[in-house]
């Protein structure tokens, strides 16, 4: 059913349409909250189309209002739902420009991964994004979280990228580190500091600092890791991408 | 009555011993216990009387405690001992002798290991013969008396290993001989130490640091002790927990006996299980020959070590039980095949020798359930120990399990009626020649360089293609893989990888064209990944044109695209080109064959690794069509 005609937006599917394949959740969520903050966010001048920044913006609505158990939210067939009947309109808003016709599976993949895949699907990486980086607010209520971190990180396109498609991210002290250490803000902070001499683009101290990370990881078990021990780690590896010292670079 | 110890003195210009070199040579590799059982039961096998009978061997393991451990020391004569080895304290060695010797004085408990064989020749020879069991085993270093064809060692370093394990370097002896001795009666006792060179307290005499434990029998200055005999001996066997029974065979006593490399002391329990199950894993074939018998005695009770009791090495034993009802093809679980590999053993370099000598090959379908070595063949020869388990894991990717044994020399009619020939002598004496010290393979050794002409090296080096290649016929799925794809077309493919420290080797399916075998592991000591490998192709009308050989760094999940450059590579094939391009900016090793050239191996190293991640190796082959020349 999820074929070209749907991917490029020519189609829709009604939930009647999809009746013979929906269960229920077993309880209702109010979406309305997540509809309205969409609404504010198209309507808005400073972010366009397809922009990363609509990831970053939309992720304390929608983990919010999606209030769901990681149990829950490992469930696929829940962002099925969400993406091809609820919000394809939103889908294609945010990701239009990686339709190919002629190989569907980039596109596809927004609608349709989940599961234990947090990169893919266009929601499902959203809510991970911000339950993998908020911080509990000291009443512990949800509308008290913390999501300036969240926004650092899914405001990042790379950033976001190369935490959520890799194993390490599923432990919070490592995402959390590497939402700290390599958010614009801070590495701006260091390059103005002037320590290093034309250190490379942020994109690339990203991909090159969580690669090293992950080679790291093949011989630590991070879980065995003190927190101060993840920040260190992360710390020098950056350190080291922005001296271009890595040794083989 | 009890010995004492003498040690040889030395000029002070002569060279002087930090510590004993056979054993260090033994040590190399693998001093766990395994080395240890292998070499003791390897020396009582080789030493089996010539009868129908089995050698006996029984390791008794006992500690000794407070005032059992005083009186045995006492006997031992433990002061005059102490004397020497204290006085050697400025070496490495010397200085762990005196630490095992403080921790015997403060537990007040020492532990004590006692081979005991019976049924085999026992310490033969005079005192001061050239050549004998005696002085091979107790006097020589680096000498071996064994010189029938199908002994087992053939370097005399098997016997370093026993004051290896001994925490104070100090090996007993006492033998009952297997044949009369002209002077003196049997038993014959006589003890060994291996201490540093070291001075007396004056500095006035130099001790050589080899000291033996007898009696004092010369007049000659510096003579040193030598054997006690007859009731003397059995009353020094007495105290000392080493009296043995009236059959010829020697017991060997290892004083403070540990495991160099282990990482805690076990306690006897342990160890006991472990030496049972590695005699049954090494020497099932003489065991269940009924050449060897072997069992442990702990705390006063003996276990016999016996095959039924580890049935993960019935597979193998199976082979042989089921040879001759043997089928052409591997049809059920348990059926068993058997084959022929040719072996041409090349003129010895005085003219001797040489022929055209046949390994067999017996091949056993396995049941589902019987996973412990599985896929690997057990090598054989007269010896009757598991030379060497060679994992074919990867060669049956989709294919059938398998257990095999391979019978070389005088082991190749076992399992049959027939009795070895001239040929199968030829062969074991030439597979004897192609052990290394520690016996545990079939390879090019200077051994074989020095006694064989031109020709040793493809016969030793083609055993184990020749297995890889009758085994794939025997348990692959009958396809003809020479139909696949066009043939002019090259073909780029990965072939698998052994991660560090694993045994994680495969082989790519997919990798239709070619095969082989790859390595790579990280090399502590000089911080860099070492790794080798094997390639041809799997259909002969194919040649390999060219392989480069990319170094990938691993992360969790996957592989990235990060390289790590290789700094050096070397093909020891005729031939071959070599080059290091750069690919993707990073140094790759690229072998460029000659025309015609099947078979490729090579070997190299990566660059220095300060980050020791996980790297593995990806091999891509181009492969064509073979040209016509």
């Amino acid at each position: 059913m999820i074929d070209n005609r749907f991917l490029a937006g020519d189609r829709e599917f009604t939930e009647d349409d999809l009746r013979p394949y929906l269960q229920p959740l077993g309880r209702s969520i109010d979406l309305s909250p997540v509809d309205e903050r969409i609404e504010e966010i198209r309507a808005g001048d400073d972010i366009d189309a397809q922009d990363s920044l609509i990831d970053a913006e939309l992720a304390p609505t929608l983990h919010r209002t999606l209030d769901l158990t990681r149990n829950e939210a490992a469930d696929a067939g829940l962002w099925h739902y969400l993406c091809v009947v609820r919000f394809p309109e939103f889908v294609h808003y945010r990701w239009d420009h990686v339709f190919d016709p002629e190989s569907p599976g980039n596109m596809e993949e927004k609608f349709l991964k989940a599961g234990t895949d947090a990169y893919s699907n266009a929601l499902h990486r959203i809510w991970w994004g911000a339950e993998l980086t908020y911080e509990e607010g000291e009443s512990g209520d949800v509308e008290d979280r913390d999501y300036s971190r969240t926004k650092q990180v899914l405001g990042f396109q790379e950033l976001a990228n190369d935490i959520l498609d890799h194993d390490f991210a599923r432990y919070i002290p490592v995402t959390h580190a590497c939402g700290d250490l390599l958010c614009h803000d801070i590495l701006n902070e260091i390059k103005e500091e002037g320590t290093y001499d034309d250190p490379p683009s942020n994109s690339n101290i990203v991909s090159r600092t969580t690669t090293l990370l992950r080679e790291e990881l093949t011989v630590r078990r991070v879980e065995m890791m003190e927190e101060d021990d993840i920040v260190e780690t992360v710390e020098d590896l950056r350190d080291d991408v922005m001296r271009k010292e890595a040794g083989w670079a | 009555m009890s010995g004492q110890w003498g040690f040889t003195t030395s000029r002070p210009t002569d060279a002087r011993y930090g510590d004993d070199v056979a054993k260090y040579a033994m040590s190399h590799g693998e001093p766990g216990l395994k080395t240890f059982v292998r070499e003791v039961l390897q020396n009582s096998n080789d030493a089996r009387l010539d009868n129908d009978q089995p050698a006996r061997v029984t390791f008794k393991l006992e500690s000794l405690e407070g005032e059992e451990a005083i009186e045995y020391l006492r006997a031992l004569d433990i002061e005059t001992w102490s004397e020497h080895a204290n006085l050697a304290t400025d070496t490495e060695s010397g200085k762990h002798i005196a630490e095992a010797i403080e921790r015997i004085n403060d537990e007040e408990k020492i532990r004590v290991l006692t081979i005991e064989d019976e049924n085999t020749e026992g310490l033969l020879g005079e005192e001061n013969a050239d050549e004998s069991n005696f002085t091979a085993l107790v006097r020589d270093v680096l000498f071996s008396s064994k010189s029938g064809d199908t002994a087992g060692g053939s370097y005399g370093l098997g016997k370093a290993v026993l004051w290896l394990y001994s925490g104070l370097s100090l090996v007993m002896f006492n033998s009952t001989l297997s044949e009369p001795n002209p002077k003196d009666q049997s038993p014959r006792l006589i003890g060994r130490t291996r201490l540093p060179t070291h001075k007396s307290e004056h500095g006035d005499t130099v001790y050589q640091g080899h000291g033996w434990y007898g009696g004092l029998n010369g007049d000659e200055e510096g003579s040193r002790p030598e054997s006690v005999w007859g009731e003397e001996a059995e009353s020094i066997a007495d105290d000392l927990e080493l009296s043995r029974p009236d059959a010829p065979g020697t017991s060997i006593q290892v004083v403070d006996f540990r495991v160099p490399t282990a990482e805690e002391r076990q306690d006897d329990e342990e160890l006991a299980d472990q030496i049972t199950e590695m005699a049954i894993e090494w020497f099932w074939p003489a065991i269940y020959r009924g050449d060897l018998e072997v069992a442990v005695e702990v705390e006063g009770e003996t276990k016999q070590a016996s095959i039924d009791e580890y049935p993960q090495y019935e597979p193998f034993t199976s082979c042989l039980d089921d040879r001759d009802d043997s089928v052409s093809e591997l049809d059920e679980p348990e059926d068993v095949a058997q084959t022929a590999i040719s072996l041409d053993v090349p003129e010895k370099s005085d003219g001797s020798g040489g022929a055209d000598g046949q390994l067999d090959l017996l091949v056993r379908r396995a049941d589902t359930g019987e996973y412990q070595h599985r896929n690997e063949v057990a090598f054989v020869r007269g010896a009757g120990m598991v030379v060497e388990y060679y994992d074919r894991d990867r060669v049956v990717v989709g294919n059938q399990d398998f257990h095999a044994v391979l019978l070389g020399g005088r082991a190749r009619p076992w399992g049959t009626d027939e009795t070895p020939q001239d040929v199968d002598t030829v062969v074991e004496e030439f597979l004897t020649a192609a052990e290394p010290p520690q016996h545990d393979e079939w390879v090019r050794t200077e051994t074989l360089a020095n006694s064989y002409s031109r020709g040793f090296r493809t016969a030793v080096e083609g055993i184990k293609s020749d297995v890889t290649e009758t085994l794939r016929g025997l348990v692959a799925p009958d396809v003809d893989r020479g139909t696949t794809g066009p043939q002019r077309l090259g073909n780029r493919f990965k072939i698998g990888n052994k991660s560090r420290g694993g045994r994680s080797d495969r082989e790519s399916p997919s990798s239709q064209r070619v095969t082989g075998s790859t390595n790579i592991s990280f090399d502590e000591v000089y911080t860099h990944w070492s790794f080798d490998g094997e390639v041809e192709p799997l259909n002969d009308g194919n040649e390999i044109r060219s392989v480069t050989v990319s170094l990938i760094r691993m992360a969790e999940e996957r592989a990235t695209s990060d390289r790590l450059p290789v700094q050096n590579i070397s093909s020891d094939t005729a031939g071959v080109s070599i080059s290091l391009p750069e690919q993707k900016g990073v140094q790759v090793g690229r072998l460029k064959p000659a025309p015609g050239t099947s078979k490729v191996s090579f070997e190299g190293v990566s660059t220095e690794d300060y980050r020791q991640v996980e790297t593995r190796m990806k091999v891509s082959v181009d492969v064509a069509e073979r040209r016509e020349e």
